[in-house]
């Protein structure tokens, strides 16, 4: 609760000075689209640790917007431990995403987006989300964002269906702000921070107080078409079972627009 | 010598067609962080011989210059911003021959044989200005034509009595941050004007 607090205030006290525009969120999708037959390509590297185990994977994530309001994705991941059985690739996703909202105003916008994504069960049967959770699963949400000028807000909600094990489906909700440290300029040369919440509970335990609350911590660096972004995700509460539970994971990676 | 000649005549050529240009200036809305400007730069940057792309983040303004040869129509330049996933607004274009269009991507309505026509004084500074206040007047029903002039600071309307009349649109040119003989604009607005068109001293 205290850790809970201290961001709160921190979040507080930084928007309350003069801050100026921000880039793309580090942990959580976004609503926005860079336009028709534009894309991103971002490959990242990950670090999941939890009590019981911990995986090294190398994440190649790109996104192409057929329209300017239609986009679709691709996840690959290749995990890296220990062991063999931790090793190779873990579950490929697909995904199509749908703005269906935006309003924009001077220097702000509003959009608002549905999202649906397949992992496939390509990886080990581990019940790990991303490194093989041994079931498809499919999410299906809602992304919003609200940018301006002055403060970035971010919001998606869904829920991970599982139809092979439905006590493994479950509902995730995350909130992120960004907030630069320099005034906007075109080209951009930005350093940003991010302050990024994850919160999921288990559909077998809805309504039982199984769940877990994250906190990440990001550092972006963005310079004309590239971004470079650091972040350290830990549980602020967390009561999952094991094999979603994370004592932390460290995001560090890029993106490129194409 | 005759070289010489030859090579004066391709570099005078090749000068003026460079001079060729149209200019162009579109104020973006939308633009709510500098990294996503790149997706509406990239949309520009497609079409052939497009120079000098500068994009305004605090004001939203984008400025380029085309090849007079291209004729681009502002109705190209409003798709290509919403293609990119933006809104356009307040779109000009000086041509090559001096001649300045504005538009918001909307066709002119007709003025029947009813229709009045009045001059009056609007302050003001570039062609930014100009797409502003002739949007301002002509989003008052019953306004036919509104054509504001840079240099003279005189706006012309013409209208339908029987909707429209000059109180009406003096008021709502104001309010888009524009002092005319009858209205002041208020403060606020005025300092959110871009910085090129701000005019008071």
């Amino acid at each position: 609760m205290k850790k809970l607090m201290l961001i709160v205030l921190t979040i507080s006290i930084l928007l309350s000075e003069n801050t100026l525009a921000q880039g793309p969120p580090i942990t959580l999708d976004k609503p926005i689209m860079l336009g028709e037959k534009k894309g991103t390509v971002r490959p990242m590297f990950k670090i999941i640790n939890s009590d019981n185990r911990s995986f090294k994977a190398f994440i190649a994530d790109a996104d192409y917007n057929f329209t300017n309001t239609l986009a679709t994705m691709i996840e690959v991941p290749f995990t890296f431990g220990s062991t063999d059985e931790k090793a190779g690739l873990g579950d490929v996703a697909l995904g199509l995403k749908y703005q269906f909202f935006r309003k924009d105003g001077m220097g702000k916008t509003t959009r608002i987006a549905a999202k649906v994504k397949n992992m496939f069960a390509t990886g080990k049967k581990l019940e790990t989300p991303i490194i093989g959770m041994g079931h498809n699963m499919t999410y299906v949400g809602f992304l919003a964002a609200r940018e301006s000028l002055g403060l970035g807000i971010q919001a998606e909600l869904g829920y991970n269906l599982v139809p092979t094990a439905s006590h493994l489906g479950n509902l995730d909700y995350k909130l992120g702000f960004g907030l630069p440290c320099f005034e906007a300029v075109y080209p951009v040369d930005q350093l940003n921070l991010y302050f990024e919440f994850e919160g999921m509970n288990m559909a077998k335990h809805l309504g039982k107080n199984q769940y877990a609350i994250y906190y990440a911590q990001g550092i972006q660096y963005a310079k004309n078409i590239y971004t470079y972004d650091l972040s350290l995700q830990f549980p602020l509460k967390q009561q999952l079972p094991s094999s979603y539970q994370r004592n932390f994971v460290v995001l560090l990676g890029m993106r490129v627009i194409i | 010598m005759k070289k010489i000649i030859v090579l004066i005549a391709i570099f005078f050529a090749a000068f003026n067609l460079n001079a060729q240009t149209d200019a162009f200036s579109v104020r973006v809305e939308g633009l709510g962080c500098p990294f996503c400007a790149y997706g509406l730069e990239k949309k520009f940057k497609d079409v052939k011989g497009i120079k000098n792309l500068k994009i305004e983040i605090k004001s939203g303004v984008m400025t380029f210059n085309a090849p007079s040869a291209n004729n681009m129509p502002l109705s190209e330049v409003d798709t290509r911003v919403s293609k990119a996933g933006y809104t356009a607004k307040e779109m000009s274009v000086k041509r090559a021959n001096g001649k300045v269009e504005t538009g918001n991507g909307k066709k002119e309505a007709v003025a029947s044989k009813d229709a009045k026509t009045e001059t009056f004084a609007v302050s003001g500074n570039c062609e930014m200005c100009e797409a502003r206040i002739e949007k301002a007047a002509k989003s008052v029903m019953g306004v036919v034509k509104a054509d504001w002039d840079v240099e003279s600071k005189k706006m012309t309307v013409t209208f339908e009595p029987s909707k429209a009349n000059v109180k009406g649109i003096q008021n709502a040119v104001a309010k888009a941050g524009h002092d005319n003989g009858t209205f002041k604009t208020g403060e606020k607005t005025y300092n959110d004007l871009p910085a090129c068109c701000q005019y008071r001293d």
